[in-house]
């Protein structure tokens, strides 16, 4: 189980609401794509799904447990992953240190954790490569598989990621969707992605929002939207 | 020149190396150099002079006491300096915050201990005598705790998965909660271990120097000058400035009197700040 549902989320920075009565569900093994122009909230979103905003207002659940009041660490460990806006690795650690890092929820099971990095070398071999350079050195394509991966070594049941194409090679960025939507056919994972490339996503994804000034303007199945015209009109003119 | 003077150099810079090495321990995880630090150093000189001189306490009860006590401190410290940080969202906020918390403590020792200097008998006297030169086995005790906070940090921070978060959490606390490491504990744990090392280096040396209870941010100081020498944030540089200034002072005091080992200490920070701006093992200290 991997539901994940937000319900009436506002959010103030200092009195401006950057979500206002935000409602938006993501269901167990689901591929959901949130869309919207800039700054019209969906980093916020992310955010405050992990624990590192604190509501206004409204509820969020996650397996259809209420996690509003769960400090962000304990969400990790309840079994959600986040890939945040702009990568976020650490540069001073080694590739591998950061990998390790995303095992942190489960330290404890060492030979798991190990099976998994060895699965991401698979993945990424790039990565193996480079897995002694601090990850400060690596170039920005690199840095973000280190960033997706590391989300992925917690073995988290869904993965917000936020933008992960921002900066890549368009070559990079299908390699990278190919391997999520992989990820999502085969292990069932649980998916919620913030992406610019509106017409990559919903080609994707199963379902979308769009969000406008912090809350959801549009939603339905990303087929329909694809061909309704309020959003070509607005979020798909010069995309893609 | 006599061996002796080495000796006690060596003692004088156990002692700001423990004490820049606790400031480390808080520096790693939160970025803040704390100023309110030496207080700690006061807690265990004036709980040591109160529990072994005045009550004749057994020593075992008087340090579990000691680290508890300690622990408490470091507790209220968290508190009273991440509080104003975390809701000010100032990048200078925490040099108010750790001063601030500083003359508090310090004010609260000056209303307790009244014209009262902090001194005591040596736990265990007893000197040992090397090739003539005498070291007493307090300032030994002294000595062997400073090497074993080194180690025990150096190989924690660079070993365990815990280490390399704190790391982590010193770059970037979310995105360190976001893997689910348990940012805000591991600060409240880092300010505790720090004011236990060195409320233990205040009880374990204050028989030898003699402390004054509103001393506490001249030991702040001799920390910070240590770290800033040794490179902030590494436990490495904490030892090696720590040593440094300690053995320097001693040296140029019996050479040329007393009021000339602070004057060196500055003059070769001052030296090293311009030839090595992070001092021998720091990284650049990023814009805070
Ligand atoms: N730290 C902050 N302080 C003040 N306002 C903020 C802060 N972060 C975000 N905001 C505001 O909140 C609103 C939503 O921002 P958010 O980052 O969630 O947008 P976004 O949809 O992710 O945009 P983008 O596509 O540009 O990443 C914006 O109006 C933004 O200006
Ligand atoms: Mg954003």
């Amino acid at each position: 189980m991997s539901d994940l549902r937000i319900e009436g989320l506002t959010i103030t920075y200092g009195g401006a609401k950057a979500l206002d009565n935000l409602s938006i569900e993501v269901k167990t093994g689901e591929f959901v794509a949130l869309l919207g122009a800039n700054g019209a909230g969906k980093t916020t979103t992310l955010r405050a799904t992990s624990g590192l905003m604190r509501p206004a207002a409204g509820k969020i659940f996650f397996d259809g447990v209420e996690i509003t009041k769960v400090p962000g660490h304990k969400r990790t460990a309840l079994g959600s992953g986040h890939v945040p806006e702009g990568r976020q690795i650490f540069p001073d650690h080694t590739v591998e240190e950061n990998l390790q890092l995303g095992t942190f929820v489960r330290r404890k099971h060492r030979a798991e954790t190990t099976q998994s990095l060895e699965d991401m070398y698979g993945l990424f071999p790039r990565l193996k490569e480079r897995h002694k350079q601090a990850a400060g050195t690596l170039s920005g394509g690199e840095a973000q598989m280190l960033a997706v991966a590391r989300a992925l070594m917690s073995r988290p049941k869904i993965l917000m990621l936020d933008e992960p194409s921002l900066g890549l090679a368009p070559q990079l960025v299908l390699e990278m969707f190919k391997y999520l939507k992989r990820l999502h056919a085969e292990q069932g994972l649980t998916i919620l992605l913030v992406e610019q490339q509106a017409r990559l996503a919903l080609q994707l994804a199963q379902r979308a929002y769009i969000l406008e000034r912090g809350s959801v303007k549009i939603e339905g199945k990303s087929k329909d939207l694809i061909n309704d015209p309020r959003v070509a009109e607005a979020y798909l003119g010069t995309a893609s | 020149m006599s061996l002796q003077i080495w000796i006690d150099g060596l003692f004088a810079g156990s002692v700001f190396a423990i004490i820049a090495l606790s400031m480390t321990i808080v520096y790693q995880p939160t970025r803040i150099m704390n100023f309110a630090q030496g207080e700690g150093f006061i807690l265990g000189a004036a709980l040591g002079y109160q529990m072994v001189g005045v009550w004749k306490w057994p020593l075992i009860q008087s340090l579990a006491v000691l680290i508890i006590a300690a622990a408490l401190m470091g507790f209220i410290m968290e508190r009273m300096v991440m509080l104003p940080v975390q809701l000010s969202g100032s990048k200078f906020a925490w040099i108010i915050a750790t001063l601030a918390a500083a003359m508090i403590f310090q004010s609260a020792f000056n209303i307790k201990y009244v014209n009262v200097t902090f001194s005591y008998f040596d736990i265990i006297e007893k000197d040992i005598s090397i090739f003539g030169a005498k070291l007493s086995i307090q300032k030994l005790l002294v000595i062997l705790m400073m090497i074993a906070v080194f180690i025990i940090n150096d190989q924690f921070l660079k070993r365990t998965l815990w280490g390399r978060s704190i790391r982590a959490i010193a770059h970037n606390p979310d995105t360190s909660t976001i893997l689910g490491i348990p940012t805000k504990p591991v600060i409240k744990l880092a300010f505790i271990t720090g004011t236990v090392v060195i409320a233990l280096v205040g009880f374990l040396a204050t028989p030898v120097i003699i402390v004054a209870p509103a001393a506490g941010l001249f030991f702040t100081i001799q920390g910070f000058t240590a770290a800033i020498i040794g490179g902030v944030g590494s436990p490495k540089g904490a030892v090696v400035g720590g040593l440094m200034i300690g053995i320097l002072d001693s040296v140029v005091r019996s050479w040329l009197g007393g009021t000339w080992g602070l004057f060196s200490t500055f003059f070769v920070l001052a030296i090293i700040l311009i030839l090595k701006p992070n001092g021998f093992f720091g990284k650049r200290v990023e814009g805070r």
